[in-house]
């Protein structure tokens, strides 16, 4: 346990939270997104944290992997769409709107928490250069 | 035998070796706020604390007690967490209450260092 391990912990929260971050910002931007590389209109993303054992018993996190929402998305009644079946209907992607900014102010919360950690860490290790100093 | 140093500056180092391994404990607490399944951590003191509360010898023939261990604090499960909806215990006002406490603490022990050794320094230039 040196100074820095509990800075490294508080990096890797960052990190975890910028990349759910990034994913929020990608199901927003494809709210209306009809059309994939997969075929089929965008599927939701999730990111999956994971416990990373650090040394000492301290863990930092991790993220182990992007995955898509099972849930189907709504469809709309939509003839005139190039998207739409044969009874006129369009599959819009699984987005919720409003689910989405419920996570992303989590988002915020959890990275702005990281940082004040690790503004913490650096006061105390200033202090500790202090020692002696005068 | 206490040097010129005396017993403040060893322990209160000590104090604050464990403040900073408290503060690591904290870090991984808020860093796992969002992960399924964590269980929040706090670093107990007790086995340290236990140590500094034996007796002191007095005479020779008395057996000095077993205290004086490098890390004597462990990580337990904090008790005091609540569960949240995906069986995760980090509470995160009170981890932030719990780091900022935890600075003041280190930050209390080093002021102390500080001012010990400021009085050591103003003694020895006063014999000059």
């Amino acid at each position: 346990m040196d100074l820095f391990t509990a800075m490294d912990i508080s990096a890797s929260g960052m990190t975890a939270q910028r990349t759910r971050m990034n994913v929020i910002s990608s199901n927003i931007a494809n709210a209306h997104t009809t059309r994939t590389d997969e075929g089929g209109p965008y599927r939701r993303r999730d990111v999956i944290f994971r416990e990373n054992p650090f040394e000492n018993q301290l863990s930092a996190v991790t993220v182990e992997g992007i995955v898509n929402d099972p849930t189907p998305g709504k469809k709309v009644y939509d003839p005139s769409s190039p998207d739409a079946d044969d009874q006129g209907y369009v599959t819009n992607p699984n987005v919720n709107l409003m689910e989405e900014m419920v996570n992303m102010i989590g988002a915020t919360q959890a990275f702005e928490a990281n940082t004040t950690a690790v503004k913490t860490q650096k006061d105390m290790a200033l202090k500790a250069l202090q020692i002696g100093r005068n | 035998m206490p040097g010129i140093f005396g017993h403040e500056i060893s322990e209160l180092s000590k104090v604050m070796n464990y403040r900073l391994f408290r503060q690591g404990v904290i870090s991984s607490n808020v860093a796992n706020i969002d992960t399924p399944g964590y269980r929040a951590r706090e670093a107990t003191f007790e086995e340290e604390l236990n140590s500094r509360l034996r007796m002191e010898t007095t005479a020779g023939a008395h057996i000095p007690s077993a205290g004086e261990s490098g890390m004597g604090f462990r990580i337990a499960e904090d008790p005091y967490s609540r569960i949240g909806n995906d069986s995760n215990t980090v509470d995160l006002d009170r981890e932030m209450m719990k780091l900022n406490q935890n600075q003041i603490l280190y930050t209390a022990s080093a002021q102390i260092i500080e001012q010990k050794l400021t009085a050591l320094k103003d003694a020895i230039r006063s014999i000059r």
